[in-house]
């Protein structure tokens, strides 16, 4: 799957934003360059300055090391992002995921690009600030050649804003790919977040100038000394590390509309990387040709090891759910010869083994919340769940991080309690299945060699554990951040949603569409399965106070927040859609006595 | 064209519209007319009005608790910027009553109209947009009278008998059938409600437009709570979106669409992820009301100003209409989605739009016939009835369509003759669009038709909910077979979903 889709979609589509960002950063030069020369009092001369500056060969040929340079950041873009959002369990494992190599090579990359774009742009801008060097005037006295601090400054704040990018850049995960609500076009997609972005972008600038005029009041003095000392410089009277230097206005808009060009320019790229690969990809149902076996629908669905494939494979299930009369008739179809709906039972299966999943990972946990409420007290946060992610958070891929916690979560349950209660011989069948499929998919066999040497260690370190996690310090770092196993459970959400409307809106549409009866035959597992999803989320929610209320935080940390809750309300949303369009002649299908119970309720409208 | 001169002679003075059976409007005189005898044979729960929720409490702060003083209204006007920011202060002042002061409320009007202007990136000035945040939500909403009768709004539940009220005070009540509990909604920013709408494909879920928000209550039909507290409440707010008022459910149940008329935007809600989506187009000044056609293929968008949008659903791409009489007043779509009925606030006609349907899936369009059809006069017309004459017409204030497309109801604005009765029309789907008269429903004496609503599943035709400027709230029954059970070569599969009209009477129906 993975080798055709990278090369003919993800490249072209990543291809696409870059180039986009590319072609307006031109204009987005322009632009600066008009407000920093803007003088009120001179608009002619203004004009003329701009105009001179715009045309003149230096600024094309530091545009074109501007460009270069997003070009690169832009492509590192495509190499970081994730489609669900990484939730760590404490604050050690935050703290050590800033730490990875790879992190911090980003980190320092990030720095550099933007010391070398704020150089370009001093540059471009030209006056007193476009040379490192400059003369120095003593009672209007040629005395030999100064450093031009200013000039540093503002390198040097390209330096610490490319850091602290790439920082929040991770923290926030801003390179999570998140699906839009409604399917606009590119263009207004991102016309509606441009403002919104610019003032944003704005702010987060103003908010780290201060910090930065801090950082450089104190540390300034050191990259300043070296380049003195090096080059033989001599320092002008009056520094930019005293606190007259700092009160320098012109210095500090100049900072601020750089700094502003800068997070823009890169924001941007971000947005349109995002809005290029979330776009709905349309995957054929079925293929004649044996070159596009590989790409039908029902494989992108099963496409554990790349994520990206899966969720635009679920994304295109729903929307062709709703909106497409004609590839759902495709799906309803019966293959020739053999007269078997063989494309509406891959894509069943795959929704339902998508449900199933998250059913029985809510099933353990649920049962370990309730076994452990009373071992808690005496021994910290000891849920059993947290073993597995010892190994998580060291391995190394973001695709394979989340088969590891899910996949162990579900073998030690296999090895421990088999007869939890709420199972039935049904789904445990299916259970073994899933787990079946999981180490088939070639990401596992790596996985399961981790494991042995992980318990291994375990026993010696949980004791020096034990013991460590008493000083309240270190307590701090290892205890687990409240609410976030429930999180990690529930990263995945988007995919159980998108099958819910898939699944539902199908279901809706056989009634009319089903010439075959297709549907009817999965009616009752459709059923069965959603039920016993709303019941296991729901008693999840009872379960964990928490899940209820909503971060007050920005980005990411709301998105992942709020998925749960969508998918809870989407359960009911899915269920009421199919009583709705069966009425009460859904009573007739074979169904377990709780679940008909439980349907009963919802036939009455009183859930 | 059907004109109301075709309409049978309204009700006498004294008698009272009951329902409608055998294809015409039966009237009772008012000393008979029992309100439980009608809503007692449906079973419904029976609004009452109590004393304190004709006292408007939301306009009262904690202020008026205390003695009343002199204020200046410097003092006022720097306490509702603490409170509220600039636009609270300039609605302070706008909202200043006196005599001496009003050129200055005048100014603070254009001040507040500039900050909404500036807010919403309109491309021209709109007048609309000097109006106070209270003013403008009684001029866009479907309430003939929204600022001083009992009941504000009300809303049927899609699914079952359940209904919410909105009285005076802006506080909310839940009805529903077989339930005594009535639980009582209020919040602190639940003020000036404009219309609330219940979610498709859920039980509980209820959205609210108020002045600054959209409020949106989970009420659990199960709860025995009489005041469901502020946790079940979630709060949806932006910049610049406010007054709110008017809402729209996707029919599936997944998105809420809300629209200001100060806003050049309407937003698209993700409800649970509390996040939104602005779709602006620049032109109109604002959008005032909202319907989503049944099907869920397209949403008709009017402004304040003479053009109206109808969006596609699946890109949300738009098709604009311009070049009308006046700002479009009302609007209501067929069931299946394929033509849109509109009035416009000058004119006394009802236009209809058809739209064309999708042939090509992966390129959505919207459709729309170029221009609109005058199909229903409204003009005004003269009625011997009682040896005295009754004159009715003039232009539409509000108007609906039944669930099934078989019934029109249309009521007339104040300023127009007759506008104490509800005109109904018979409608026809198939194979073109026909339209006939029914009759007009007349209410106690004296009283004018505030707010009407059709009930989405109603089995033996029609029931349109009526609220009464006394604020009384009636029931009529309108009892018809659906014509394409009648005209069974015309008979469509997805019709029969509704199961509407039951052949199991022996009563002949007449079918026009």
């Amino acid at each position: 799957m993975d080798s055709w889709f990278k090369p003919e979609v993800f490249r072209w589509r990543t291809g696409a934003s870059i180039a986009w960002s590319v072609l307006l950063l031109p204009s987005l030069v322009k632009c600066m360059l008009a407000i920093i020369l803007f003088s009120p009092l001179h608009p002619y001369q203004w004009i003329l300055d701009w105009f001179s500056a715009m045309f003149s060969m230096s600024t094309w040929l530091y545009t074109g090391v501007i460009i270069a340079v997003t070009i690169s950041v832009a492509s590192s873009n495509a190499s970081n992002y994730s489609v669900r959002p990484v939730i760590l369990l404490n604050r050690l494992s935050i703290i050590g995921s800033l730490l990875k190599p790879q992190r911090i090579v980003h980190c320092l990359g990030h720095a550099l690009a933007a010391a070398l774009t704020m150089w370009c742009l001093v540059n471009i801008i030209g006056g007193s600030y476009a040379d490192l060097t400059s003369e120095c005037h003593e009672e209007s006295e040629k005395v030999g050649v100064c450093l031009n601090e200013r000039h540093l400054v503002l390198v040097l704040h390209g330096l610490f804003l490319g850091a602290i990018y790439s920082t929040q850049y991770y923290l926030h995960n801003l390179n999570y790919l998140t699906f839009p609500t409604v399917q606009q076009t590119k263009y207004f997609r991102v016309r509606c977040s441009l403002f919104p972005m610019l003032v944003n972008s704005g702010r987060s600038v103003l908010r780290q100038l201060p910090i930065f005029y801090l950082v450089y009041y104190i540390f300034g003095c050191i990259p300043k000394g070296w380049i003195v000392t090096n080059l033989g410089l001599k320092t002008n009277d009056v520094a930019v590390d005293s606190i007259w230097g700092l009160l320098d206005i012109s210095l500090c808009l100049h900072l601020a509309i750089t700094g502003l060009f800068l997070h823009f320019t890169w924001t941007l790229s971000v947005l349109l990387f995002k809005v290029y690969n979330t776009e709905p990809y349309v995957f054929p149902i079925e293929s004649s040709f044996e070159l596009d076996k590989q790409r039908c629908l029902h494989n992108a669905l099963e496409a554990w090891a790349t994520p990206l494939i899966q969720y635009l494979g679920f994304l295109d299930l729903s929307l062709l759910a709703k909106y497409s009369a004609k590839r759902r008739k495709e799906i309803l179809s019966l293959s020739q010869p053999g007269g078997h709906p063989h494309n509406w039972n891959y894509i069943c299966t795959e929704c339902l083994h998508t449900l199933d999943a998250l059913t029985n990972a809510l099933l353990v946990a649920n049962n370990n919340m309730i076994s452990s409420a009373g071992y808690r007290q005496l021994s910290g946060d000891q849920v059993p769940l947290q073993e597995p992610t010892s190994a998580s958070v060291s391995s190394v891929g973001q695709t394979t991080y989340y088969n590891t916690t899910y996949n162990t979560s579900l073998n030690d349950s296999y090895g421990g309690n088999s007869t939890l209660p709420g199972y039935d011989a049904n789904l445990s069948t299916k259970k073994s299945d899933l787990t079946y499929r999981g180490r088939s998919n070639g990401t596992l066999p790596a996985q399961q060699n981790i494991f042995p040497a992980v318990k291994k260690q375990s026993g010696v370190l949980q004791k020096f554990l034990e013991q460590q996690k008493k000083r309240p310090a270190v307590a701090y770092l290892l205890d687990s951040l409240p609410d976030n196993h429930s999180r990690q459970l529930f990263q995945d959400a988007q995919l159980q949603i998108w099958a819910l409307q898939a699944l539902s809106h199908l279901v809706e549409a056989s009634y009319t569409e089903d010439t075959y009866g297709v549907v009817q035959k999965s009616l009752p597992d459709i059923i069965a399965a959603i039920l016993t999803l709303q019941e296991a989320v729901e008693k999840h929610f009872k379960l964990n106070s928490r899940v209820n209320r909503r971060g007050q935080g920005k980005g990411s940390d709301v998105i992942d927040i709020g998925l749960r809750l969508a998918l809870k309300s989407e359960l009911k949303t899915a269920i009421y859609r199919i009583i709705n369009t069966f009425g009460t002649s859904i009573s007739n299908v074979p169904l377990s006595k709780d679940h008909s119970k439980r349907l009963a309720l919802f036939l009455e409208y009183k859930e | 064209m059907c004109s109301l001169a075709t309409f049978p002679i309204p009700a006498h003075n004294g008698y009272v519209t009951v329902c409608e059976t055998n294809g015409e409007l039966l009237a009772v005189p008012e000393d008979t007319y029992d309100e439980q005898s009608t809503t007692q044979s449906l079973n419904y729960p029976v609004v009452t009005l109590s004393t304190d929720s004709r006292r408007s409490l939301s306009t009262e702060s904690a202020k008026s608790a205390f003695l009343e003083h002199k204020e200046t209204l410097w003092k006022r006007i720097m306490s509702a910027w603490y409170e509220d920011g600039t636009t609270g202060a300039l609605e302070e002042v706008a909202n200043s009553k006196d005599i001496d002061m009003q050129w200055l409320s005048k100014i603070a009007c254009w001040g507040l109209g500039g900050v909404r202007w500036w807010n919403s990136l309109h491309g021209w000035y709109s007048p609309h947009l000097v109006l106070s945040s209270e003013d403008m939500t009684a001029e866009f909403s479907t309430n003939r009278d929204w600022s001083k009768s009992d009941i504000r709004c009300f809303a049927w539940h899609p699914h079952t008998v359940k209904f919410a009220v909105v009285f005076n005070d802006d506080s909310i009540k839940v009805y529903s059938s077989g339930q005594d509990i009535v639980p009582t909604l209020k919040h602190k920013a639940q003020k000036g409600v404009a219309t609330v709408a219940w979610k498709p494909l859920s039980a509980s879920v209820l959205a609210v437009a108020c002045q600054t928000c959209v409020l949106i209550w989970h009420v659990d039909p199960t709860s025995l709570a009489t005041r469901p507290s502020t946790s079940s409440v979630q709060i949806l707010m932006t910049d610049g979106h406010t007054p709110v008022t008017s809402l729209a459910w996707s029919p599936h149940g997944d998105l809420l669409l809300s629209a200001s008329p100060a806003d050049t935007a309407m937003m698209v809600w993700d409800i649970a992820m509390e996040t939104c989506v602005p779709l602006r187009r620049y032109g109109g000044g604002g959008v005032s009301s909202l319907s989503w056609s049944p099907d869920g293929t397209k949403v008709f968008a009017g402004t304040p100003s003479s053009l109206f949008r109808v969006w596609e659903c699946q890109k949300w791409s738009c098709e604009k209409w311009t070049n009308l009489s006046g700002k479009c007043q009302a609007a209501c779509w067929s069931p299946d989605g394929a033509t849109v009925l509109f009035t416009t606030a000058d004119d006394p006609i009802i236009y209809s739009l058809s739209f064309s349907l999708q042939l090509d899936e992966s390129r959505p369009v919207i459709g729309g016939s170029q221009s609109a059809v005058s199909c229903i006069d409204l003009s005004e017309v003269c009625f011997e009835c009682d040896d005295r004459e009754v004159k009715i017409g003039g232009t539409a204030k509000h108007m609906i369509w039944d669930p099934t497309g078989e019934r029109l109801a249309v009521t007339f604005k104040n300023n127009c003759n007759g506008s104490e009765y509800i005109a109904v029309y018979r409608t026809k789907l198939h194979p073109v669009l026909e339209i006939m008269p029914c009759g007009f429903i007349k209410g106690k004496d004296g009283e004018l038709p505030n707010d009407i609503s059709f009930q989405n599943e109603f089995k033996d035709g029609a029931l349109l909910t009526v609220v009464w400027s006394s604020g009384r709230v009636s029931h009529i029954p309108l009892i018809y077979i659906h014509s394409d059970q009648v005209n069974n070569e015309h008979m469509h599969n997805n019709k029969l979903r509704n199961g509407n009209g039951h052949m199991n009477n022996t009563i002949l129906y007449t079918e026009h």
